[in-house]
């Protein structure tokens, strides 16, 4: 297992290879972050296809724009935020799309189906507490429930979160305090 | 120190990222006094929570062909870019050439000639208009990373 410096060494060595137009040292990038990006896109569409996708072309769009990547940052940081945006268009698309649907469900006095992001069937093994996680994270606004997924799920430190976000560390850390207070509050509620 | 500050540094401690000198005074809050220790313990109750959740493992075959879904946009997003560069050599060389020729023949009325040219050059105005107002947006557009 490689040390925080060795690894961070072993990325900015993969960017610079792949800066000088080394396709194929990309894949070391990709086959240590794949896991920890499709488990991030999961929680963003909550179905297996959109995840697998929108990681891969996360990782096409990383490479794209390695060039203006500036020495000495995190991949993974700046990584997940090509990642981020990707997710959070298509998470609009999917909503506008359903604002469509349901105008004409209303019209024939049918139910709305849900978007599947509401589920956590797809994401997470079968677990008694499960439902009850899922329900309270989504009564969150959507900054709390981010920052909550990221820390709890991703295991990203403040820092980590700090670049993610473009927050100051110290704002991490009181907005991290208050959605863990108000999750609690919810579980509490739930139970 | 305020007990807000107090509460952070808590949670800082928890999740392993308070300086090691200040660990043994936290420690001692938390044991010492109930509304530190009742902090301490939701953070706990909420990672007991969170940690007790496992992700749906993929199948491996995905997995085996991840690498080979991204070298193969990789590869397309190079054909792309090849390909568009060809096709804008081969219009300017088309467009030259047909120019060429349309001034040298002499059974073209000259008033057609005004209109191909006007035309052209109407075209080309609205070709650089339009990608100067693409390179305005992308420098002054702090959203330009959002794909809208």
């Amino acid at each position: 297992m490689l040390s925080e410096k060795e690894n961070r060494a072993e990325d900015q060595q993969a960017i610079i290879d792949c800066q000088r137009g080394r396709t194929e040292s990309y894949r070391i990038l990709v086959d240590k972050y794949k896991t920890r990006a499709y488990y991030a896109a999961l929680l963003y569409t909550g179905n297996r296809e959109d995840a697998l996708d929108l990681s891969q072309e996360a990782f096409f769009r990383a490479f794209k724009a390695i060039k203006k990547f500036e020495k000495g940052r995190n991949f993974y940081t700046w990584f997940y935020r090509i990642l981020r945006n990707l997710c959070i268009n298509h998470f609009h698309r999917i909503k506008r799309r359903s604002v469509v649907f349901s105008d004409v469900e209303e019209q024939h006095g049918s139910e709305l189906k849900l978007p599947e992001i509401t589920r956590p069937d797809d994401i997470f093994e079968e677990n008694e507490q499960r439902e009850i996680l899922w329900q309270a994270l989504n009564k969150l606004p959507d900054k709390d429930r981010e920052i909550l997924i990221l820390k709890e799920f991703h295991e990203l430190s403040y820092k980590e979160l700090s670049e993610i976000l473009h927050i100051p560390v110290g704002s991490v850390m009181s907005r991290l305090y208050y959605a863990r207070q108000k999750l609690a509050k919810l579980l509490e509620d739930l139970v | 120190m305020n007990k807000q500050e107090i509460r952070l540094k808590i949670m800082a401690y928890f999740d392993g990222e308070l300086p090691a000198e200040e660990h043994k005074n936290i420690e001692e809050l938390i044991k010492n006094d109930p509304q530190y220790g009742e902090v301490y313990d939701t953070l706990k109750r909420i990672k007991e929570v969170t940690q007790e959740m496992k992700f749906k493992q993929l199948p491996d075959m995905y997995w085996d062909e991840y690498w080979t879904h991204v070298y193969n946009r990789i590869e397309r997003g190079v054909s792309w870019i090849l390909l568009s560069i060809g096709a804008i050599i081969i219009g300017l060389f088309a467009t030259w050439h047909f120019l060429e020729s349309l001034i040298a023949d002499s059974k073209i009325p000259p008033l057609l000639k005004v209109g191909i040219f006007v035309f052209l050059a109407g075209l080309l105005v609205l070709l650089i208009s339009v990608v100067r107002e693409k390179l305005m947006i992308r420098r002054i557009d702090k959203y330009r990373e959002v794909e809208r």
